[in-house]
């Protein structure tokens, strides 16, 4: 099945349902003004965060072709959005046809299985032709991305075949074929004398003629006797061959019906996923019309993570600018576990949060960031612990804090090395010592997984039970996140 | 049915109609085999078809015979097939297929020699029938034709107006065409399904017509094959599947633990058989079933069988009649071993579910238990169970021992299932279900039937066990000391 958001085997990681929403991804993408079928195939596309750069890299690839090439994202979504009509027609047309029959494959109904000949036959013309259109189309960019050349080299292995114009050569001769036209069939017989294929041959195979020599002129040439099978007329009652001569129609109905389907089938997935790179596209759109920087970031395996100039994405589409949104670095060592931001409140530590979870999600979906530079891990799972009011979704009599740590115990079983658990203001509607020291010992947890954690956080005293390994920020009042050790 | 080389069967000595249903033989055998096994064999018979069975053990005899069994089922359903077939093409194909595979199956048949009488002499009777030499030149034959319909066996059909029949003609079929595109360029096609249509006299007529010489030189190479159709290999087929269908149960039971043998002939007349089984019951038990001796000699040819309900009397009956059916019809008992003197008749007598409208149940019992003794001779086995429960017991022990007295008149071997105690008086010898105490008050029936001492038991050693006096209980207290 062909392919443009994914390569051939491309793994996907986990994130806990909550995170796009404490993220605010969706009303990220709800900036973009875009339908509700793109929003949600696009969210859907950010919630399988890829897990290898090489993938990463194939839709990044797939991106910039997008960009840079005028008019290839939106003549793409145009021709497959005509695929799924032309799928919509065929089968519509077909159920059509077999309203009045069970199964033509054990149908003994000629006049039936030529229609839908006919039909399957004009639909894997419709196809063919598809598929070199858009194959042609293709030619004329210059496309560099892995995922667009895959395309083009698929769609080109069916269009640039000579099998192309003999495939659609039989099917201009089927799809013009009544119940009334002159039809001819190859009989087999089998050791027991029973008539065991029936197969439909081509107009000219059968010479109709009673003498089975034939003088034929020619021109500037004596005349020639040409060798003609000898024949025999027959008057035979066509009502008790029904089975034997509607059989070819429905084996030939199955196989062009199964050609059309693997074709379709190969193709399915690409207009829907065309939609993800619309939205990739107006997002790009949108930051380019902003002024905001966007970098596509670069992944490495050691665990490191370090971001230049990192602006929240959602406070720049909010605002529709990059004024007031303060750019912030953050980095995270191999040898570090996690990173505790405290901070009086309205001092940008959440917004920070979210910016570094967002830029870590949409990295791994292959998209730019709003940084000047990242590089990058690949997270396998992301998970977020945000606070809650209390109010929302409250199983009865149960408190906050017990709702938080019922959380918490859901997802605890899931972290392992390379998760990203983003921690907002948690485990806080209890004693501050002890939601510390609670918070604390998950946290160290965590890292004993080898997970990697950011936490926001009011409570001073989880320094005093923290492992060793754990970096500290500050943020300042002018919204600047500033690595403290006090 | 009829004679067969492999299965001889002397119809006048069939068994009564109600002696496999009462024995259960429908239980473990479909009526394909009840139907040899309603026939007693001569000794010579019972030697041939053990040694049948015993060939049946070794793999190569087993594969061949298999193997000539597969082809005679071929032969004899395309000889079917041409009885019903209806268009002239199709019985010309049939009768060069039924040539080809009466080749196959003489090859077959010639493979069985070696390995046991029976097989020997049917493999030689074939050879006398169809020397090899006409074999081979059938072999040829088939060849020949095979080539020439292999020619015909694809035609053309056009309809264009009027229908017309034209050979093959370098045709370019769709179907094939599309398919080999569609490989090349990554799209796969579905598996065909199979498919059988008749020709119809007037499509048969015109193919016949068209493809006249070929057809022709068909029509007179068979011609000089001989009718081979006239073979009839329908008696061999079910001699075969008697075979294959006894061993497949025997291996089953054998697989099963229970232990399958081949009697040897006793040089009097005597009949023992060590642990057997009523193997009836083996759908129903698997080894579970309780293994039971058989003793008979002259001196000792008629026996009662006492005991409580449910205590495995009637299944001693019934395997003690279930495993002298099978030897006496040749086949393998389900017996540690066994030494018999080969009986002709047997006679089974249970009783009847059936309402008794004209008669009451003791008379039917009565007539039916006078038919059986007047039939009677010294080589007869005569089997009752719970007869004469229709009339008082007084009566009942009467009519019992008048049976047993004619039993030894005749000279027969009897065995007779009894509640009436009158017999335990009368001097003939006495089986009973075993009892042995488990140290309750209820003692246990193990179901094996033994020879009764006719010493009062106590079941002394329950109570000893009770008090903790038994053998094991002191042997454990003097240890403890």
């Amino acid at each position: 099945m062909a392919s443009i958001l994914n390569r051939t085997g491309a793994r996907s990681g986990d994130i806990q349902n909550k995170v796009l929403y404490n993220l605010s991804v969706d009303k990220i993408v709800g900036f973009l003004n875009l339908d509700e079928k793109r929003t949600a195939k696009f969210l859907e596309v950010v919630s399988r965060p890829l897990l290898s750069a090489d993938d990463i890299i194939f839709r990044q690839d797939a991106i910039s072709d997008f960009y840079n090439c005028d008019g290839l994202l939106s003549g793409l979504a145009g021709y497959f959005g005509k695929l799924s009509q032309l799928k919509k027609e065929y089968e519509f047309s077909k159920k059509e046809k077999m309203k009045y029959t069970v199964d033509p494959a054990v149908s003994d109904d000629v006049s039936l299985n030529t229609g839908l000949l006919q039909l399957d036959s004009f639909a894997l013309k419709r196809l063919l032709i598809f598929v070199k259109t858009v194959y042609g189309f293709l030619c004329g960019f210059d496309l560099k991305s892995e995922a667009l050349l895959n395309l083009k080299q698929s769609l080109g292995i069916i269009s640039d075949s000579r099998e192309y114009r003999t495939i659609m050569n039989v099917c201009s001769e089927f799809e013009n074929i009544g119940s009334h036209s002159a039809v001819n069939f190859l009989l087999n017989v089998n050791t027991c004398g029973e008539i065991t294929a029936s197969r439909l041959i081509s107009q000219d195979s059968v010479k109709i003629t009673e003498n089975t020599v034939k003088k034929k002129k020619r021109f500037f040439s004596k005349e020639t006797e040409e060798e003609y099978p000898s024949s025999e007329y027959v008057r035979a009652n066509t009502t008790s061959y029904r089975k034997t001569f509607s059989k070819p129609f429905s084996e030939l109905c199955e196989l062009i019906s199964g050609y059309i389907a693997q074709i379709l089938r190969m193709y399915a997935d690409i207009s829907s996923e065309l939609q993800f790179y619309e939205v990739a596209a107006a997002y790009c759109r949108v930051l380019d019309t902003l002024g905001c920087g966007k970098k596509f970031p670069v992944f490495n395996e050691n665990g490191r993570t370090e971001i230049k100039g990192l602006r929240d994405l959602f406070l720049l589409l909010k605002n529709k600018g990059g004024c007031d949104v303060v750019p912030n670095d953050f980095e995270m060592t191999p040898q570090t576990n996690g990173t505790v931001i405290f901070g009086d409140n309205n001092s940008g530590k959440t917004v920070y949060l979210r910016s570094v979870g967002v830029c870590s999600l949409f990295a791994q979906s292959g998209l730019p960031v709003t940084a000047d530079y990242a590089a990058l891990p690949c997270y396998r799972s992301f998970f977020s612990m945000f606070s809650d009011s209390g109010n929302s979704n409250s199983v009865k009599g149960m408190g906050r804090f017990e709702k938080e740590v019922s959380e918490l115990s859901e997802i605890i079983g899931d972290i392992s090395e390379n998760s990203l658990i983003l921690f907002n203001e948690f485990f806080q509607s209890t004693d501050y010592n002890e939601g510390a020291e609670a918070l604390a010992v998950i946290l160290n947890h965590i890292s004993g997984l080898r997970g990697k954690w950011i936490c926001v956080t009011h409570m001073r005293e989880i320094k005093n039970y923290l492992n060793d390994g754990t970096d500290y920020l500050m943020a300042s009042e002018n919204f600047r996140m500033i690595k403290t050790d006090d | 049915m009829k004679r067969s080389e492999l299965i001889e069967i002397d119809e006048t000595s069939r068994f009564a109609d109600n002696i496999l249903n009462d024995l259960h033989f429908d239980r473990i055998f479909p009526p394909s085999v009840l139907k040899v096994l309603s026939y007693g064999c001569c000794r010579e018979e019972i030697k041939g078809r053990r040694d049948f069975f015993r060939a049946l053990e070794n793999p190569d005899f087993e594969n061949a015979l298999g193997e000539a069994f597969e082809e005679m089922r071929s032969f004899e359903k395309i000889k079917e097939i041409l009885k019903v077939a209806q268009s002239e093409v199709r019985r010309l194909y049939l009768r060069v297929n039924l040539a080809e595979n009466f080749v196959r199956l003489a090859g077959k048949i010639l493979k069985l020699e070696g390995y046991c009488e029976k097989a020997d002499n049917y493999a030689a009777c074939f050879r006398l029938t169809f020397p090899e030499s006409i074999i081979e030149q059938l072999a040829q034959t088939v060849k020949r034709m095979n080539e020439i319909l292999s020619a015909a066996s694809e035609f053309c059909v056009s309809f264009r107006g009027k229908e017309l029949l034209s050979k093959k003609y370098s045709p370019k079929v769709y179907y094939e065409e599309l398919e080999q595109s569609g490989k090349k360029i990554g799209l796969t096609s579905p598996a065909k399904k199979s498919f059988s249509s008749e020709f119809d006299t007037t499509l048969s007529d015109a193919y016949l017509s068209l493809f006249s010489s070929e057809a022709e030189e068909v029509k007179t190479l068979l011609a000089k094959s001989g009718n081979i159709s006239d073979y009839d290999f329908t008696y061999e087929i079910s001699a075969i599947s008697f075979y294959k269908q006894v061993k497949e149960f025997s291996d089953k039971v054998r697989a099963a633990g229970i232990p399958v043998c081949y009697p040897s002939f006793a040089a009097g007349k005597s009949i023992h058989i060590e642990s057997m089984y009523d193997i009836t019951l083996f759908p129903e038990l698997g080894n579970r079933i309780v293994p039971s001796d058989a003793h008979f000699d002259e001196s000792e040819p008629f026996c009662f069988l006492i005991g409580a309900n449910g205590g495995g009397k009637t299944t001693y009956l019934r395997a003690f009649g279930v495993n002298m059916v099978l030897f006496m019809t040749g086949c393998p008992v389900f017996a540690d071993a066994a030494n018999i003197f080969p009986m002709r008749k047997i006679f089974v007598h249970f009783p009847k579910d059936e309402r008794f409208d004209d008669t009451g149940r003791y008379e039917e019992e009565a007539a039916r238990a006078g038919e059986m003794l007047n039939k009677a001779d010294s080589g007869t086995l005569l089997l009752f169970n719970e007869t004469f429960t229709g009339t008082d017991e007084k009566k009942g022990s009467e009519m019992t021992l008048r049976v047993a007295k004619e039993v030894l008149k005749k000279g027969a071997f009897g065995l007779f299932v009894t509640h009436f105690l009158g017999v335990e008086s009368s001097g003939f010898p006495i089986l009973q279900s075993e009892v042995v105490s488990n140290g309750t008050k209820t003692n246990k029936r193990t179901f094996r039937i033994i020879r009764s001492k006719k010493e009062t038991h106590s079941y002394a050693e329950d109570i000893l066990r009770k008090y903790k006096l038994d053998r094991a209980s002191l042997t454990e207290k003097r240890r403890s000391k």
